[in-house]
């Protein structure tokens, strides 16, 4: 998968996670949730791709999609409660970029192999996107940092001076989005860096 | 019938059996869904309310509601619905009422607010759910917020459904 479209499809994920509370718990259960959904749509497009099944492929694939997501929502609620409770409609909102995703990189003639190597590639990018835009929120916004304890999600107060700050901004929506504006720059850059060491002619260097 | 209707025929069942093939395959697949989403449904009610009325406690505990005493859970909604949850509560010796959790949208994205409700004193905001520090004391003394105050109309409506669906 290219650079535009890897970067088109983690830019699409990472806008996902807007509505959802700057808490690095959620975080880390939205970027997990979206990896899951990526790759088992990536491989199970290849799988539906085969006859009898080619014809019903996108329905099935829907169908597969809205159970999975009902039923990682039910395990999240079981373990994670407090969580599931807050987190409500943005636990759902993680399908409709992972099956973008899964489209993307299952375009006709690609192995399924390719496919779920191209929707891993996204979802790498998602998931240290997401920790950080996460994190920062947690840590600068919230002044907390929330962690998964036996009970639920738990949080440990970091920095209270009293009053809301100036880095309190961060911790709401909007503040939010403008992270994620931040984070996808940042991200852009890295990966444009990765492909170019990776293209580039002088490999191992160290052994010269 | 002639040769070349024999295999018009033969080739007519084939694609009626690979039709067949392909929807059974996909009915398969689509109830085993299904099946693994309703076995894991049903049991996990009872876990979630127990854990989440752990959670409610601990907010009535931590903002002067001690008095306060979760005994039970109320089904709020369908089994898929996560929007708000009912507990059944005592209020030391003053009698029973009820302890709602629900989801509030607030600038800072959701957050499940919690609230004590009996018939004497109505509706009551007791605190925020997963939430500590400055963002908190921002919004989680909840006088002046309308969206606190709109949910806190909203809880006796809620109680009333809850109530129903446990007594129906």
């Amino acid at each position: 998968m290219s650079f535009k479209k890897t970067f088109s499809c983690a830019a699409a994920a990472l806008l996902m996670f807007v509505p959802a509370p700057g808490r690095l718990a959620a975080g880390v259960l939205l970027a997990l949730e979206f990896d899951f959904l990526a790759i088992s749509m990536a491989a199970l497009n290849g799988v539906f791709s085969r006859p009898p099944l080619e014809d019903l492929k996108e329905p099935l694939l829907l169908a597969l999609l809205v159970s999975i997501v009902i039923l990682l929502s039910r395990l999240f609620s079981l373990f994670v409660p407090d969580l599931a409770l807050q987190l409500g409609f943005a636990m759902y909102l993680p399908a409709v970029s992972s099956f973008l995703t899964a489209e993307v990189s299952s375009n006709a003639g690609v192995k399924t192999e390719d496919a779920v190597r191209g929707a891993a590639r996204v979802c790498a990018a998602v998931s240290v996107g997401a920790v950080l835009f996460f994190l920062l929120r947690d840590v600068a916004g919230f002044g907390t940092i929330t962690y998964f304890g036996a009970h639920g999600m738990e949080q440990k107060v970091l920095f209270d001076s009293g009053e809301t700050c100036a880095l309190t901004f961060l911790a709401t929506i909007p503040g939010a989005l403008l992270m994620a504006g931040a984070i996808l720059s940042l991200l852009a850059l890295a990966m444009k860096k990765i492909a170019i060491a990776g293209n580039s002619p002088v490999r191992g260097g160290a052994d010269d | 019938m002639t040769d070349s209707d024999g295999a018009a025929e033969r080739e007519r069942s084939a694609k009626t059996y690979e039709a067949l093939k392909a929807y059974g395959l996909f009915a398969l697949v689509a109830l085993g869904a299904m099946a693994l989403l309703v076995a894991v449904a049903l049991p996990s009610e009872g876990r979630r309310a127990r854990s989440l009325g752990e959670k409610a406690q601990a907010v009535l505990d931590a903002r002067g509601f001690e008095s306060w005493k979760i005994i039970g859970s109320e089904s709020a909604g369908a089994p898929l619905s996560f929007g708000a949850d009912v507990f059944r509560a005592t209020d030391g010796g003053k009698g029973g009422g009820f302890v709602v959790a629900a989801r509030v949208q607030t600038i800072y994205g959701p957050f499940p607010a919690v609230f004590v409700y009996d018939s004497a004193g109505g509706a009551r905001f007791a605190g925020m759910m997963c939430l500590d520090g400055r963002v908190a004391r921002a919004i989680g003394d909840g006088a002046d917020s309308k969206r606190i105050n709109f949910w806190k109309s909203r809880v006796p409506a809620i109680v009333a459904e809850a109530r129903r669906k446990e007594e129906g």
